[in-house]
């Protein structure tokens, strides 16, 4: 059994694209790095799509339990922290708010942007006391997303395929 | 079969469906209860079913790192608000220098760098278990002695 234990492990290197979607974690990297957290499939792709052809980084993640766990990894620098949150407020497997009030324990500082579906005044009220730079009422077009974004983090290099 | 770990349960997380049946009957086989998941949102998902159960958590997480979704590291990050004492070995493809630190930040207690015999495997798993038996503070913080990069010593 060891053996072929052994075989099957020896290709078992991760395959390009096994890492979670469009995660640049293991890519050498320079420009702005934002975390996107919305379970709308096509919303979450659209704005990542945006973002990502402005040249900043993206991390799409689609719950709430994930979004806690990528926080916690980047606080304890298992991976690079984001420069920036974008999140949802109903995220299946966890809340937006209640993510980014557990990232405001650690860190008081890094910008962030709620999406909202409903324009609730309460989630508003709750994100802009959470420090929330921008909460956006859903639909609005990915443009005004990314403009809001270019007001938050330095341009990203014009280059942005070049290695470091 | 003798089974140094008749009453052990171990929470093993790996992507890639025939290892992860291989390595589950392999420790099956040397006594543990094994609950084998694909991913590190699964592993997330079955700790948190545990939560409230103490006897159900797992004693032992084994866990690969590049995984859709959610890796490994990222999980365990998250579940150490549930499982703050319990071991974590890493079996990893790419078991460089900066993935031992990042194994270490989570509090893993070992790494394993693919590809390994199963007896490497179910060494480093006694190990552990006879380490965290006689200490349990050996679970908490890691133990760089028991960083293995390529194999059980």
């Amino acid at each position: 059994m060891s053996s072929e234990l052994f075989e099957s492990c020896a290709s078992f290197a991760p395959s390009p694209g096994q890492e979670a979607e469009g995660d640049p974690w293991e890519l050498p990297r320079k420009n702005p790095l934002v975390f996107l957290a919305e379970d709308q499939d096509e919303m979450r792709s659209l704005i990542a799509d945006a973002l990502q052809d402005e040249g900043y980084d993206v991390v799409p993640i689609a719950d709430g339990q994930r979004l806690r766990a990528m926080l916690r990894a980047a606080d304890l620098a298992v991976r690079e922290p984001p420069d920036l949150l974008i999140t949802g407020v109903c995220l299946p497997g966890g809340n937006g708010l209640d993510a980014l009030a557990e990232l405001r324990t650690r860190d008081p500082f890094v910008p962030a942007i709620v999406i909202t579906a409903f324009g609730d005044p309460a989630s508003h009220a709750r994100a802009r006391r959470l420090g929330a730079a921008t909460v956006l009422d859903k639909p609005f077009p990915p443009e005004e997303l990314v403009a809001r974004v270019q007001r938050l983090l330095p341009p990203p290099s014009e280059d942005v395929a070049a290695p470091l | 079969m003798s089974s140094p770990g008749a009453s052990l349960r171990i929470l093993l997380a790996e992507h890639e469906l025939d290892l992860r049946a291989l390595l589950a009957e392999g420790l099956e086989e040397a006594g543990y209860g094994v609950t084998a998941v694909r991913d590190g949102v699964a592993l997330l998902r079955s700790i948190d079913g545990c939560a409230g159960l103490l006897e159900a958590l797992p004693d032992l997480v084994v866990t690969d790192v590049n995984m859709p979704g959610l890796s490994g590291l990222d999980a365990v990050a998250l579940a150490r608000e549930t499982i703050p004492d319990v071991p974590v070995l890493v079996i990893t493809a790419s078991g460089d220098e900066a993935l031992r630190e990042q194994a270490a930040r989570v509090g893993a207690c070992a790494v394993l760098a693919k590809p390994f015999p199963l007896e490497s495997l179910l060494a480093l798993v006694g190990r552990i278990v006879a380490g965290v038996a006689r200490d349990p503070s050996l679970a908490s913080p890691p133990d760089s002695a028991l960083f293995v990069p390529g194999g059980a010593r």
